[in-house]
């Protein structure tokens, strides 16, 4: 019996499993029988065991170079390093969909066994929706995409026996980066995660058990998901800035686009949510956003996976077109049920008092992201639809995302600024001058001097003076609660940003994560203002972009077991100053038989000099290289550090509120 | 051969602990736990308010509020906090939760046989205690 043969029967015995589960749990909660409930916890932890088995076996084949196996010849080669090796199992479809499960039963085996003692009411429901997503992977798993398929030869007789190549067809090039190694795992981490907040969200649906209980519960499960899909579409973004070798780091690539739109829909959940904690309110909202994050990270997968984008066709063709399409028309029409059959339940406990309130300001801000969403999702699906429609495949391009989103995305950045200043209920006219006046001066006086310093440009310039103006509310945000501290506690005001951050962990975190948005909006408009240049250079030659000169001082080659490169040695100076030495290469695969281009980048907090050698010229005496100065992209990157960290003070235990109890109690 | 019956013992282990629940006699009069019960859910409404009110203290400390209207505002919330007190005062003496205590309109004709508690109108599963309503 081979690896494959115990990784298959891992797959199978846990899609049982998981069938069991799903069954046990509901029987066992509508008959309120413990013994069944608690069969359906042990299944589904007994699940994640399984998927966890066929990983390692699949891992085992990948290290061990068995070329018996379809997926590890078709993805691998002997002279792959270790971790690229590890990194090959989310490489292709088989092994992305078998990662998928595996870090869907563990999601799952850790809800049951955090919330087994807790929230046993809603739990069976739970697991009832957790096992069946976790079922129809399996089933993917089991006969779609099967990743532990052997190759088989054909005898002289005619009959089949296993047969395994010299060598694999390795690793695409493109994926032999750091970042690719752990990008896969981190998104799916953040796309997978939301599927306990929606199993919770259908169990409290279905029980009408829709207060803020079920809120609170998936609070800290949503912001894990949403910490590790923003990192994972960070990751992204600098794989396709230091790989892919075109100056950028987002091109409104459907991939790309699946990976924002969850992240689009969570981000409106997680703020919505904080008014049905404090008020009672946006109810129906909120169902409806968790509903749809979820279903928009199936459909992100749905539509990297089927191939559907690049055409309709690829619908038909693929093996996991319909069952996709029929999982998510399923959970769409569910959930859609169970929102307008729980309508009378899901009614605000309370009104809002004013349209100038924080309240209001969370509606507007559900509402402008929901508004991304669906434009992002249009814009990716257009090609799909107009295929549909008129047989030809018309996609929308950059420009309709830069037209629609660019306005979006700034509107929300003057919401960040603007929903912290106001106050829940109502904002008094006295209280809104006083609030609004040194961030609305900071953003007067701003204006003008960006307008005469850095650019003319609408949108940049409008881009660049909303990152004052919130960063100015941050500040005073800061600022004025640690002036409360230090009145009421006799502290310092570096004490007193410590505990006012450590005891408002939610609020300051949140603001943190605001100043991290902040930081990745200034980053990104630096794109606005990028150089390019591109030249066919020899030893010797120079080429200028931006304030720079590139000298190409030599020409090398090298060759190891796996590639072949052909490197230019390249001096930059900045008048008649070195400012850096480059080395950007041209790479080819040997067993993938792929070119690829290793990017040279000058990491500057101001700009960046990125430097492609984009391959030869006919004679092969020169080499043609893409040079560009991109301004304030490192700011992206430590905004998306920034954004973590905050995320991290969120999800820190509340501190409790004596005091208030006290006083009211008396 | 040998790897083979490792799977089989596998399996078979598997499955005798996913079913050992079976062996364990019925617990009878089995309850929800302590956070989905009316208690629990009191006490989350009630620290939910005090939250409320130490957000409204400190954004009047902040100076986003008028005196007025925060008075007036933190009147409204400590009368509401109040009445969930009293509520869960009633429900720890009498151990049925009072008639408000409940997440949708109230059926005043409709009691729940399990516990007795009140019954929101269209309700499929006590509010109280959890029981369906068949």
């Amino acid at each position: 019996m081979s690896l494959s043969d115990v990784g298959n029967f891992a797959i199978i015995v846990a899609f049982a499993f998981a069938i069991f589960s799903v069954v046990t749990s509901l029987l066992g909660v509508q008959r309120r029988d413990p013994r069944m409930m608690a069969m359906g916890e042990r299944g589904t932890v007994a699940v994640f065991l399984l998927v966890t088995l066929a990983m390692f076996t699949l891992w085992a084949q990948l290290l061990a170079d068995n070329f018996q196996n379809h997926y590890v010849a078709g993805h691998s080669n002997r002279d792959l390093s270790l971790t690229f090796k590890i990194g090959t199992l989310w490489a292709g479809q088989e092994g992305s969909l078998l990662l998928w499960t595996w870090v869907l039963t563990g999601f799952s085996a850790i809800a049951v066994l955090t919330h087994r003692k807790r929230h046993n009411r809603l739990l069976p429901y739970a697991i009832g929706v957790l096992m069946t997503t976790g079922a129809f992977f399996l089933y993917l798993n089991n006969f779609r995409t099967n990743p532990f398929e052997g190759l088989v030869g054909i005898t002289a007789k005619g009959a089949e026996i296993p047969w395994a190549p010299q060598d694999g067809r390795g690793l695409n090039p493109l994926l032999q980066h750091w970042a690719m190694v752990i990008h896969p795992p981190i998104l799916y981490i953040g796309y997978i995660g939301f599927v306990v907040p929606f199993a919770f969200c259908l169990a409290a649906l279905y029980t009408r058990q829709l207060g803020s209980a079920w809120v609170q519960m998936v609070r800290r499960w949503t912001l894990v998901a949403w910490i590790f899909l923003s990192c994972g579409i960070l990751l992204g973004g600098k794989w396709a800035y230091m790989e892919l070798g075109w100056g950028g780091y987002w091109a409104w690539d459907p991939v790309e686009n699946a990976s924002l739109l969850p992240w689009l829909a969570g981000t409106a959940f997680l703020h919505s949510i904080i008014v049905q904690e404090k008020r009672g309110m946006l109810k129906v909202w909120n169902v409806t956003l968790i509903c749809l994050t979820f279903l928009l990270s199936i459909f992100g997968t749905f539509m990297t996976r089927s191939g559907v984008v690049s055409s309709v066709h690829a619908f038909a063709q693929s093996n996991v077109g319909w069952p996709f399409g029929i999982f998510i028309l399923s959970f769409l029409g569910i959930s859609t049920w169970l929102i307008i059959s729980r309508l009378p339940d899901l009614r605000s406990e309370s009104r809002l008092d004013s349209m100038v309130s924080r309240e209001s300001g969370f509606l507007f801000n559900n509402l402008l992201l929901l508004a991304a969403t669906m434009t992002v999702l249009i814009g990716t699906v257009f090609p799909m639809i107009s295929e549909m429609v008129t047989g030809r495949n018309v996609s929308v391009g950059q420009a309709y995302f830069n037209k629609v989103e660019i306005p979006l995305g700034l509107a929300l950045l003057a919401l960040t600024g603007i929903g912290p200043l106001l106050a829940y209920r109502k904002t008094s006219n006295a209280s809104l001058r006083r609030n609004f006046f040194v961030p609305v001066t900071g953003l007067l006086v701003a204006a003008p001097i960006l307008f005469a310093t850095v650019t003319h440009e609408f949108w940049p310039l409008l881009s660049l003076t909303l990152c004052v103006f919130v960063t100015l509310t941050i500040l005073q945000e800061f600022h004025k609660g640690a002036r409360a501290r230090v009145h009421r506690h006799s502290e310092n005001h570096l004490q007193a940003i410590m505990n006012l951050t450590r005891r408002n962990n939610r609020r300051y975190g949140g603001y943190i994560v605001h100043f991290g948005i902040v930081l990745i909006f200034l980053g990104a408009t630096g794109q606005a203002f990028t150089r390019e240049v591109k030249g066919t250079l020899g030893e010797g030659d120079d080429m200028s972009v931006g304030p720079y000169r590139l000298h190409v001082d030599s020409m090398t080659e090298r060759e190891n077991a796996n590639y072949w490169a052909g490197r230019l040695d390249v001096t930059v100076y900045k008048g008649d100053r070195v400012v850096t030495k480059m080395q950007p290469e041209k790479r080819y695969y040997f067993a993938s038989e792929q070119p690829s281009s290793e990017v040279s980048i000058h990491r500057q907090l101001s700009e960046d000099i990125y430097v492609v050698h984009a391959g030869y010229n006919e004679d092969q005496t020169k080499a043609v290289v893409q040079a560009y100065v991109n301004p304030l992209v490192q700011w992206v990157w430590i905004g998306g550090v920034v954004l973590i960290l905050g995320t991290f003070l969120c999800l820190l235990p509340p501190v409790h509120r004596r005091r208030i109890n006290a006083e009211v109690g008396s | 051969m040998s790897t083979n019956f490792v799977l089989v013992a596998l399996t078979i282990l598997t499955a005798t602990w996913v079913l050992w629940p079976l062996r364990q006699r019925r617990i009878m009069g089995w309850e929800f736990s302590s956070e989905d019960t009316p208690l629990g859910r009191l006490t989350l409404r009630k620290e939910v308010l005090l939250g409320n009110i130490s957000d409204l203290d400190f954004e009047f400390a902040m100076g986003k509020l008028g005196e007025e209207d925060y008075r007036e505002m933190r009147e409204a919330l400590k009368r509401q906090t109040l009445k969930i007190m009293e509520q869960i005062e009633v429900l720890l003496e009498t151990g049925t939760p009072s008639p408000s205590d409940t997440d949708g309109p109230v059926n005043a004709s409709s009691k729940c046989a399990g516990c007795g508690g009140s019954l929101p109108a269209d309700a499929r599963f006590c509010p109280h205690c959890g029981s369906p309503l068949q």
